[in-house]
């Protein structure tokens, strides 16, 4: 795959991309972009290179996760070490709540709430079906994760998530 | 009990779908995303220049390793005392062979010698016989 071909790819798919690494990042906008940024800065100048064993998307959304992870244990690391980062910011961003991002439906608040309190494997396998239309197998192929545990995650979290909402609507 | 399952399923693909649409409209453009991250992390060498780097770096340091290694061994020589050979080497404890009556057990008894030998308490012949 030539450079400009992988360059077009990545257009087409920033949207979803976007949309995975704010779920990543736990809907931390600053935070999911940089890891954004990192990962195209990855692909684009070969340090991350697809090897065509799976979908190009299903490719991507692993590098954007694997990016996070690095972020988020580097900077853990840093602030244990008690280090700050030149770019990092004084205290460590909280995660926003729902009602602090403006322009955000009802809805979306309600069900990013009931997303953040799903344990991550959960919340992601349901992001990645619900938000990225992916199947399970391919959410587990992203997650590196067998499609058995991929289902059980599927499962649990679709169950936890409908309780949550429940919850919300009829309190 | 399916048709409410599938109810819910796409009551959530709904709201999945409308979080969705929400999330797109406030994510910058991609040409931006990638112009904001050329500003910040300058384009870095290709990967192969990297490693050659490194692999120069790790040689420099073994060079150097080897030839400080090779200058402390080389000091003056001290000459090592000969080893001594297989059949003049005695075991230290050999004492503790040296038993008593060893000397009856060191050769395979004769036929026509008994073990015990009684000549020298004997008296003589000729003090033997006085007539």
């Amino acid at each position: 795959m030539t450079g400009e071909t992988v360059e077009r790819r990545l257009e087409e798919l920033h949207p979803a991309s976007a949309g995975w690494a704010l779920s990543c990042c736990r809907w931390d906008r600053e935070e999911a972009e940089e890891v954004l940024q990192m990962t195209y800065l990855k692909i684009l100048d070969g340090r991350a290179r697809f090897d065509e064993k799976s979908s190009f998307k299903t490719w991507l959304f692993g590098v954007i996760r694997r990016t996070a992870a690095e972020r988020r244990r580097s900077r853990w690391l840093r602030s244990a070490a008690g280090l700050r980062w030149r770019d990092l910011r004084p205290s460590p961003a909280p995660i926003p709540t729902p009602e602090s991002l403006l322009g955000a439906s009802e809805t979306s608040r309600s069900l990013r709430a009931a997303l953040q309190a799903l344990p991550a494997r959960q919340r992601d396998v349901i992001h990645l079906v619900f938000y990225q239309d992916l199947t399970v197998e391919e959410a587990a192929r992203v997650l590196g994760i067998s499609l058995g545990s991929a289902r059980t995650h599927y499962h649990r979290g679709k169950a936890g998530l409908q309780t949550r909402l429940a919850h919300e609507v009829k309190p | 009990m399916s048709q409410e399952k599938d109810r819910d399923d796409r009551e959530l693909a709904a709201a999945f779908s409308a979080m969705r649409r929400e999330e797109q409209e406030q994510s910058p453009p991609f040409a931006e995303v990638v112009r904001r991250a050329r500003a910040r992390y300058p384009r870095r060498e290709s990967s192969w220049r990297f490693h050659l780097r490194w692999a120069v770096a790790a040689g420099l340091v073994l060079a150097v390793l080897a030839a400080w290694l090779g200058l402390r061994t080389s000091g003056p020589e001290i000459p090592a005392a000969p080893a001594p050979s297989l059949a003049e080497w005695r075991s230290p404890t050999n004492f503790l062979l040296e038993t008593s009556g060893r000397e009856i057990l060191a050769d395979p008894a004769r036929l026509d010698r008994s073990l015990l030998d009684f000549s020298s308490t004997l008296p003589s012949p000729e003090r033997r016989s006085p007539s």
